[in-house]
């Protein structure tokens, strides 16, 4: 159990970016955010090693590196295929669940239209990771 | 007196001596005739001797046809006996055969001999023998006719032998010349006898083949090989030998044949005869020909889709096969009224394949062009009294046009001429025709193959659409679903930020325009994922077949679907479990149910699901007592983005999911409603 996780946030659009940080904010988190754009990005900060997040959260359009190619690169990485990765996305699409499933993912949120409603979930997702134990490298 | 005494004495002496001359004279005759007396006896012996020591029968009669002597051969052949009674000869003959034996008789007395009389005779018993005689006539010293005598064979037998040659003969002959062989029988290859079938094959007379040789009948082909093989047969290697050759009639045609020939050898071994029979095989030669140009036409054409591949088939196989000069096909060319050459054979041809002067020949013009227009074979005997016949390359005699029809259109002509009148059969327009009829089952075949692929191919093309339309529709879905969703969370979070800034400077009427905004942007949210929901139904990727309890389902609905108090939802338990996917069947419910809860305006709102079972379809019915369906609305309400309330949540999605939910479990739906009372929904799902 932690008391401050830290989060790789995997979007391309900053409004969601900034939706997910003033959650945080909101619900009175400290968790260390990571950001990344897209896939390669996200891939580079993990590749680095200096600083592993405890939980990916990623969503799954995004240019370049989409979510679920990322996936698979996650999964091929003998200790990145460890860290719990989270789809949050618009897509309620079930073939993208089901691939998503398929890759190993630890959930999948969909973002619900209302701001309220996006806090609400992300404080469950929150509030569940933090009871967890997660494998520290 | 002594004078007188001794002229007596002298007389005397005279008379002594012409008598002792005499009589020596006479002692010398008779001694001779004592000689022949004796001679004669011996003779006479000797016959006897001769008598009966011959198995013949002799005979001797006198000048009367009295029997004077027989030996015991004779009365046993004749039945009399000259010892018990009289026999006459003239009496035994035979009445038909009296004529011949008066005259043998009468060239045996100017002769003095008969050999081989041969004639008919009754015995004593009334018995009809044919006998043979060899007779002579027995002169007495003056050489006077005494006698004949005359050696008599039976020969009954071998002349009844005789007869049943002659017979087998004449059967035999029979057969010779009643054969529908032709038969010849030569000598060292020079006829010497041939039967009526041979000279009706080649239409010479008996006399005119007589002594001709076999070679100069046939045609030089096969000369060689006949030589080498009659030589065999010279060498005694081969008794027998057959080839084919062509026969050369008399009027100058020809047929083919069939020879058989057989040696006929002498005692020695040499062949004495050559018996030839002969077979003409050109009506059969003909008939198989043309059978063979058939096949290997159809054979020639398989995988032939055009008509020009198949024309220069036609050209070649046909000409080449049944030896005609040329052949040419034409293909009808209706705008312009033409017909084109588009194959051929012979001079119309160079060494390129190439059609040389290509004519075009209007329709009705000339033989081709008429039986382009009337769509009949002709056969022409002698062009040179024909009106239309038009030189291509040079003027030929007969001609033979077939026109190709297909679909009662004549589309062709296969053409041929030759140099010769009469050159054309009826067996050829046959075998035309067929061909005619071959090309037209094989174009019509063509076109139909080549509609087919095509229309195959336009078919894959469809189904490739469909698919990539398909595909697209899920990728649309799927960017939709994130492009056009996330901008809305995006504006709802911006709005909320604002809300939450200004809270303190917003008054009322700011906050209404926010949730009308906010109202909108769930509408749009709303109609985004109906259309999702719609692109998704036809998705084989997630459509299972399983059990799908209804119950379960309306259970389960009523927990997702907000359901006012007032309205209650009625549903026995005793609904059916149906096999389909959950998912689209629970899609199906929801958005007829959520539908229903829309509509009512009642007080106490009733919505009741009910089921009976079909023999291949379940039918449900939902029914509410709603505000109820305009009948001229009842169509439109299944189409997408039809809705009947611009203000409210409606995205006019849901029943066109409904529809095509239905329409994937091959079934159907429509409603009863009345206006203000309330509608129910009927539809079926296969099961």
């Amino acid at each position: 159990m932690k008391e401050n996780l830290s989060f790789l946030f995997i979007e391309d659009d900053e409004i969601e970016v900034m939706k997910f940080k003033k959650s945080l904010k909101k619900l009175g988190f400290t968790h260390r955010i990571l950001e990344a754009k897209n896939g390669e990005e996200a891939l580079a900060i993990l590749e680095k090693k200096e600083e592993l997040p405890d939980v990916i959260l990623l969503d799954l359009n995004m240019p370049k590196m989409n979510g679920l190619e990322f996936l698979k690169e996650l999964k091929e990485d003998s200790h990145l295929r460890y860290i719990p990765a989270i789809i949050v996305t618009t897509s309620n699409n079930h073939q993208d669940m089901l691939e998503s499933y398929k890759l190993g993912i630890a959930g999948y949120i969909i973002k619900p239209l209302r701001y309220e409603d996006y806090i609400k979930k992300i404080q469950r997702v929150v509030d569940y990771w933090m009871v967890n134990e997660v494998i520290n490298f | 007196m002594k004078d007188k005494i001794q002229a007596l004495e002298l007389a005397l002496q005279n008379e002594k001596r012409a008598r002792e001359k005499a009589e020596e004279l006479l002692l010398n005759r008779t001694s001779e005739l004592l000689e022949v007396r004796e001679a004669l006896k011996v003779k006479t012996n000797e016959y006897n001797i001769f008598f009966e020591n011959i198995l013949d029968s002799f005979i001797v009669m006198d000048t009367m046809g009295n029997v004077i002597k027989m030996n015991e051969a004779a009365v046993k052949l004749f039945g009399y006996d000259i010892e018990k009674e009289k026999f006459n000869v003239v009496n035994i003959i035979y009445k038909e055969d009296f004529e011949y034996a008066m005259n043998s008789f009468a060239k045996l007395i100017e002769d003095g001999s008969f050999p081989n009389y041969e004639a008919r005779v009754y015995t004593k018993n009334k018995e009809v023998k044919w006998v043979q005689i060899n007779s002579s006539l027995i002169y007495d010293e003056e050489g006077k006719i005494i006698a004949a005598q005359g050696i008599v064979r039976d020969i009954t037998e071998a002349k009844k032998n005789e007869v049943n040659f002659e017979e087998q003969r004449e059967q035999l002959e029979a057969i010779v010349d009643n054969s529908t062989f032709g038969i010849v029988l030569a000598q060292d290859r020079k006829i010497i006898k041939t039967n009526n079938a041979f000279q009706k094959l080649i239409k010479y007379t008996e006399e005119e083949l007589l002594g001709k040789s076999v070679e100069s009948l046939s045609f030089e082909d096969a000369h060689e090989e006949s030589k080498k093989l009659y030589a065999q047969m010279l060498n005694r290697e081969i008794d027998h030998y057959s080839l084919k050759e062509r026969y050369l009639r008399k009027d100058g045609t020809s047929f083919l044949s069939k020879t058989s020939v057989t040696s006929v050898r002498n005692q020695q071994g040499e062949v004495k005869y050559q018996l030839a029979f002969i077979e003409d095989i050109s009506t059969k030669y003909k008939r198989r020909l043309m059978l063979n140009t058939l096949n290997n036409l159809t054979r020639s054409f398989i995988g032939k889709l055009n008509i020009h591949d198949i024309a220069w088939e036609i050209a070649n196989v046909i000409a080449h096969e049944l030896e005609f000069e040329d052949c040419v096909v034409y293909l009808v060319n209706k705008e312009k009224k033409l017909l084109e050459q588009i194959a051929g054979y012979g001079a119309k041809v160079n060494a390129k394949k190439e059609i040389v002067n290509k004519l075009y020949i209007p329709l009705g013009k000339g033989i081709v062009g008429n039986v382009a227009l009337t769509g009949k074979a002709e056969l022409i005997r002698d062009t040179s009294k024909d009106v239309r016949y038009v030189v291509d390359d040079k003027r030929r005699l007969s001609e033979i046009t077939v026109p190709i029809i297909i679909n009662k259109e004549v589309v062709g002509i296969i053409d041929s001429e030759h140099s010769s009148k009469d050159f054309f059969t009826q067996e050829h327009l046959r075998l035309l025709r067929n061909v005619a009829n071959l090309v037209s089952i094989q174009l019509t075949n063509a076109s139909n193959l080549e509609r087919r692929i095509a229309a195959e191919s336009e078919n894959e093309e469809l189904l490739e659409n469909l698919k990539r339309s398909n595909k697209e529709l899920r990728d649309f879905a799927h960017i939709v679903s994130h492009d056009l969703k996330s901008p809305l969370r995006s504006i709802n979070a911006l709005i909320s930020w604002f809300q939450e800034d200004y809270e303190h400077v917003l008054d009322d009427d700011a906050i209404e325009t926010f949730d009308k905004l906010n109202n909108k942007l769930e509408q749009m949210d709303a109609l985004i994922d109906g259309i999702l929901r719609y692109s998704s139904v036809n998705d084989q990727n997630i459509l299972n077949v399983q059990k799908v309890d209804i119950v379960e389902v309306l259970d389960e609905i009523k927990t997702i679907l907000y359901v006012p108090e007032h309205i209650q939802l009625i549903y026995s338990k005793d609904l059916p479990i149906i096999k389909a996917d959950k998912t689209r069947i629970k899609q199906l419910f929801q958005n007829l149910i959520s539908n229903a809860i829309n509509y009512i305006d009642k007080e106490a709102g009733r919505i009741e699901i009910k089921c009976r079972e079909l023999k291949h379809y379940w039918k449900f019915s939902v029914s509410d007592n709603g505000v109820g369906i305009a009948e001229a609305y009842h169509d439109k309400i299944f189409k997408i983005f039809q809705t009947l309330d611009k203000k409210g949540k409606s995205t006019g999605i849901g029943l066109s999911i409904v529809k095509k939910i239905i329409e994937l479990y091959k079934g159907e739906i429509h409603l009863e409603s009345e206006e203000g009372k309330g509608t129910t929904f009927f539809f079926k799902l296969k099961k």
